[in-house]
């Protein structure tokens, strides 16, 4: 069966036709699985589709792992005996294994089958010999396991394991009652899926795979700030958190304004809400107006000010040349920010802040938005009820929620390119609105980060580097599945993202599938890209030295995430506006329903796009054959008559 | 245009008018929303022009629609867009096309001697006599009968109306079912009842009504208000599950007649609604030909001109409180556009030829969606000239048809489209509802710019495949990416409808027209096929 898998993709490398129309990583999965007339994964809906591995490469790359190892250096290791045995990444082994497991499939029925849980996923492969069930889930994207029924359950399939998992799908296998047959698997499972509950180290650290590019290396905070032209005369580079001593979520590298000393920083930093002092996270390259990001002010009840954060402000305004005002944009609603003020927090004042104007976003906090996202779970799997279609989106508020991020950014993007105001944004903490408000911000304002490596940049450093708690928010390995501190804030950017790339579908160099891919490895744990809280954590876990990046991963086969509609010129400054309004704004639904097989797998534009694309390059190629021909022939007659 | 008007109160023709007109919101059909304000006016002029146009757009009679005013000479011969089907000729070669061999064309309905309401020619069981259905057709509603419209070797799709529902005794519907069955004797044929599985054309209105609601809010106040709800609103309109519905009746029949190899009778009413809907819609998931543009305008010509949609009344050209207005021209075009974005490279046209097409329907000079059968149009015809709509130049430039051609359009996809019918797999056409609200529109975005970027490529790949064929390979390219860059940044969403920059317009089209060479050639490939 695995021979079958990987002879099948021998071939798909071989011709460059097949290879290259094969857009996006799903076909290539279906082409392995499943007959040719599947080709629009609308006709007749194969099981193969039920199969659709954690990540939507996955599938595709643990192939040409296995392939390449098998071929290359002949590790006997990688290429299991058994046909039962799952494809295995570097670093990755087997720890449990039951037999005669049925999967409860929601689309199609139960299907019969052999249940393996390595330190890296959880693997099932029915007996089918025809058509196989392939289930494969990162651990990592588990959040909860149980146990369906006890020993004296009656009914068939009543007896069992439930999986949830954080990318909107549960998985439920029924076991046989006789022995026990399900503890062994159920503690591997227990065991790897919440590893730092079990004092193991998560997967990253054992991963060991060798990658021709290096992830790590994509972000340079001094490189980055230099392509944006800085230091210049109103913004330094400031090295004072160093030890990350001022602002332990913050990076070790500031921009801030010139004129700032040392002291002035130290006392903001004493006045925002954990040291997040307001710092450039971009600048205009023409009008030099900016966008800044910091915590909130610590009012307080007593109303408290801070003559050297009001100063500081002044500084980042003065910065700007082109204006004499300022907007200092709230993510949060107001009466959030009023109601943070019995906590110490709060919002600047009009009076203390001159020439600044306060607006509140209106955009809601985590808990919120993890409940919504709940409910998005909830309307989308395992299956869509058609008729009550409409009414549930609309009670999800989801759409809501991205409509208002969305406003907010676009705000935002219009103070800074249409009126030339620098704005500074802050939720609470400044990590999870503010970083989606900036980075949504930076990406509709620079082209730059539209590229597949600039979008890695812009993660890399509004997201990763600024303290984006992505081991609070996601949980990685730990088994506290309601802790009140998850909220899906990073996949509701990448929402927002997608949004964006629907309705300017040439302007990315990235496709939904790069998307995709990286929330599956959000959740994954087979990178060290999204472990930790902060830079400090992340220096001190030696992440850079023991765990690969996604983006070494990614960067590797570029192919598979490149849009064929791209058509920007990066050199010419080109901004998005996108509309936010719910008449625009879909529900992602290749992303939340993805495990339902009737949803088209691709999009046919695309396809099609590539289609022509490829047709051009053949003939390109020819043109470029005939030609050669036809001057060699002319230089010949040439010759010959002498 | 039609128009709906309405200021404060909605004024309704018949009344007359206050001489203090303040302000006239008028929304149209499509759509659109004008509003004028008369305060710097004269004092009787708004007045005036609210009667004027309260007279104009909704006449009380046909004669007195604009098409019988216009003097402008005219002498287009009969268009070759598109087939009409008024001659045997047209239905032979359909017959010929769909190798359907037990059916013949009969001429019962000479003169209109036996129904108003169809055309003089049309297919019938090849066992049947004619003056079998001239007995027959007095029992059905409309004095029609089952006539076949499509099919294969082995299956036909028929049309027919209800019997009057004042008879209780159905031999008549029987004894034509029964010739129906000869003609395909293998398995029994269906009857489809749409007027029980498909929404009315009340229903239909009503729902077109609230989605209108939706698209031409008259404040901004209420257009927040509305996309705050927008989902809910959307839902309510319950648009989208009308469409759902017509297209999961089409598939379904699709797969009778196909998979089942049985024939499919649809039945309604007087035959003449939601039969051409759902009959179209069958036809385009099975038969690619319908899905050139030639073809697409041959089947509304077949299945809504000469099988008689009255869209005199149901477009509302005349005003009648007897008849009942319903958009379900636009429920079609509609459906046509949703399997559009399912397989967006199944149709030779694109979204802006159907909005086009839904935007022509109301105007009142083009004779096409006019008439309420081939018989009225035939008396008009007698005193008036009239004027296909499709001859698409009396309208438009060459260079904005070109905007008709779908740059992703394969020739060779010939499969059986079997669309996802579920409310949850259907779209809003943005293009279509909300264009004329300029806050909707997506600066640089949207789909025109996918539309323009594959132009550029089909364009380049009939550059190589020119110069592959004449072997001389020195020709330059013919825009620069720089130049195509710059046509990319003059294209808003709802191109061409766009309001943002609508003065580069004209030069942008003839900057396409350039690019558009390449599908031609394309079309050209497709009549050969005919």
């Amino acid at each position: 069966m695995d021979k079958r898998g990987s002879l099948e993709l021998l071939n798909l490398e071989g011709s460059n036709y097949t290879k290259s129309s094969s857009f996006s990583p799903e076909t290539a999965e279906t082409r392995i699985f499943s007959k040719p007339e599947n080709r629009w994964g609308k006709t007749s809906p194969s099981k193969s589709y039920c199969s659709s591995s954690s990540t939507s490469t996955e599938n595709v790359v643990s192939t040409l792992e296995r392939h390449k190892g098998n071929s290359a250096s002949g590790i006997e290791a990688t290429l299991s005996n058994r046909p039962d045995d799952p494809p295995l990444v570097l670093g990755e082994r087997v720890a449990g294994q039951a037999r005669d497991v049925t999967y409860l499939c929601p689309y199609y029925g139960p299907a019969r089958g052999v249940l393996t849980v390595t330190n890296y996923k959880l693997y099932f492969r029915s007996v089918d010999k025809e058509m196989p069930y392939v289930i494969d889930v990162a651990l990592g994207v588990v959040s909860r396991i149980e146990k369906v029924g006890g020993q004296s359950s009656r009914g068939e399939n009543a007896y069992g394991i439930e999986v949830f998992c954080k990318d909107m799908r549960n998985l439920r296998f029924a076991h046989k009652q006789e022995n026990h047959s399900r503890r062994d698997v159920f503690e591997k499972l227990q065991q790897f899926t919440f590893p730092l509950s079990h004092k193991l180290k998560l997967f990253a650290f054992e991963y060991s795979e060798n990658f021709a590019e290096n992830g790590w290396a994509i972000y340079e905070p001094i490189a980055e700030l230099k392509r944006m032209g800085i230091n210049n005369d109103m913004w330094k580079i400031s090295k004072i958190n160093e030890n990350h001593e001022v602002c332990d979520s913050y990076p070790a590298v500031w921009a801030v304004p010139a004129q700032a000393t040392d002291d002035d920083l130290r006392a903001v930093a004493a006045y925002r809400s954990r040291g997040r002092i307001p710092v450039l996270s971009w600048i205009h390259p023409e009008s030099q107006a900016t966008i800044t990001r910091c915590s909130q002010p610590l009012v307080g009840v007593s109303g408290k000010r801070c003559r050297e954060d009001e100063k500081y402000i002044q500084l980042i305004m003065d910065a700007n040349a082109q204006s004499h005002k300022m907007f200092i944009m709230d993510a949060r609603p107001s009466a959030n920010a009023i109601a943070n003020k019995a906590k110490g927090g709060g919002y600047e004042s009009e009076d203390a802040y001159q020439n600044a104007e306060l607006v509140f976003l209106d955009i809601h906090n985590i808990h919120v938005m993890r409940e919504s996202l709940r409910k998005v779970k909830e309307l989308c799997f395992p299956t869509i009820e058609e008729t009550r279609w409409m009414s549930g989106v609309e009670s999800t508020y989801w759409l809501k929620h991205i409509k208002c991020i969305l406003a907010g950014a676009v705000r935002i993007v219009d103070k800074v390119e249409n009126h030339k105001n620098s704005v500074l944004v802050h939720c609470s903490d400044g990590w999870d609105r503010t970083a989606q408000l900036t980075a949504l911000a930076m990406l509709m304002l620079d082209p730059y980060y539209r590229t597949i490596k600039g979008f890695e940049v812009l993660i890399e450093k509004e997201w990763i580097s600024f303290g984006h708690k992505f081991q609070q928010r996601i949980g990685h390995g730990d088994d506290h599945h309601s802790d009140a501190d998850r909220s899906p804030v990073f996949l509701q950017f990448i929402d927002c993202v997608w949004q964006i790339t629907q309705q300017f579908s040439n302007a990315f160099e990235f496709n939904e599938c790069f998307l995709i891919t990286i929330l599956d490895h959000l959740y994954s744990c087979r990178f060290g890209t999204f472990l930790c809280n902060s830079e400090r954590e992340r220096l001190q876990e030696k992440l850079k030295e023991q765990t690969k990046s996604l983006w070494s991963f990614t960067n590797c086969q570029l192919d598979y995430y490149k849009n064929p509609l791209y058509w920007a010129n990066t050199h010419q400054q080109q901004v998005l506006i996108p509309v936010a309004s719910l008449r625009h704004i879909n529900l992602w639904k290749s992303y939340y329903c993805r495990w339902n097989p009737s949803m088209r797998t691709q999009d046919p534009v695309y396809q099609r796009t590539r289609e022509l694309l490829i047709m051009k390059e053949h003939m390109e190629k020819q043109v470029e054959e005939s030609l050669r021909e036809q001057q060699s022939r002319i230089s010949r007659n040439n010759i010959s008559p002498a | 245009y039609q128009i709906g008007d309405k200021s404060k109160k909605k004024l309704v023709p018949g009344q007359s008018v206050s001489n203090k007109v303040k302000e006239l919101f008028i929304v149209c059909k499509n759509m659109r929303v004008l509003s004028f304000g008369f305060k710097d006016a004269d004092k009787d002029n708004g007045r005036q022009i609210a009667n004027g146009l309260l007279h104009h757009a909704y006449p009380k009679r046909h004669p007195l629609l604009f098409m019988y005013d216009i003097k402008e000479p005219y002498n287009k011969p009969i268009t070759k867009e598109a087939r009409l089907y008024v001659t045997a000729e047209d239905w032979r070669k359909d017959l010929t096309r769909c190798k359907a061999k037990k059916w013949r064309i009969s001429d019962v309905n000479k003169n209109f001697s036996v129904t108003l309401h169809m055309p003089e020619y049309l297919v019938v069981p090849e066992t049947i006599t004619n003056s079998q259905i001239s007995t027959a057709a007095r029992d059905f509603r409309n004095e029609g009968f089952p006539v076949w419209v499509w099919g294969t070797e082995h299956a036909a799709l028929v049309r027919m109306p209800d019997l009057l529902p004042s008879l209780t005794d159905r031999v008549q519907e029987n004894i034509l079912i029964t010739q129906v069955h000869k003609s395909h004797p293998r398995t029994q044929p269906i009857i489809v009842d749409l007027s029980r599985d498909c929404p009315t054309p009340k229903e239909v209105q009503s729902s077109y009504s609230k989605l209108k609601n939706l698209c031409t809010p008259d404040s901004v106040r209420v257009y927040k208000a509305q996309d705050f709800k927008f989902y809910g609103l959307l839902d309510q309109s319950k648009w989208l599950h009308h469409i759902s519905m017509c297209l999961s009746k089409a598939v379904e029949c699709a797969k009778v007649l196909v998979d089942d190899t049985t024939t499919v009778i649809l039945q309604e009413d007087k035959g003449e609604d939601m039969n051409c809907v759902v009959s179209s819609l069958i036809q385009l998931l099975l038969d690619h030909h319908w899905r050139t543009r030639k073809g697409f305008q041959s089947l509304i010509q077949k299945e809504w001109v000469a099988l008689g949609h009255p869209f005199a009344f149901r477009l509302g050209h005349i005003l009648d409180p007897d008849i009942e207005p319903s958009f379900l021209f636009l429920l079609f075009l509609d459906c046509v556009w949703q399997m559009l974005q399912q397989f967006p490279t199944a149709f030779q046209f694109s979204e802006t030829y159907l909005t086009t097409i839904w935007d022509s329907s109301h105007i009142t000079i083009f004779e096409t969606f006019l008439f309420n059968s081939e018989h009225s149009r035939f008396l008009a015809g007698k005193q008036s000239t009239l004027r296909s709509v499709w001859n698409w130049s009396e309208q438009f430039s060459e260079s904005d048809i070109t905007l008709f051609d779908n740059p992703l359009y394969e020739r060779s996809n010939k499969e059986r489209l079997i669309p996802s019918t579920g409310i949850s797999c259907l779209d809003v056409w943005r293009q279509c509802y909300f264009r004329w609200i300029p806050d909707l529109e997506i600066r640089n975005g949207g789909r025109p710019q996918i539309d323009i970027c594959n132009r550029f490529l089909s364009e380049e790949l009939e550059l190589l495949r020119h110069k592959l064929a004449t072997s001389n390979f020195n020709g330059a390219i013919n825009k620069t990416k720089e130049e195509k860059l710059q046509i990319l940044r003059r294209v808003n969403s709802f191109y061409p409808f766009s309001h943002n920059c609508a003065s580069a317009d004209q030069q942008l089209n003839n900057q396409l027209l350039l690019s558009s060479d390449a599908l031609e050639t394309q079309s050209i490939y497709n009549l050969a096929t005919d």
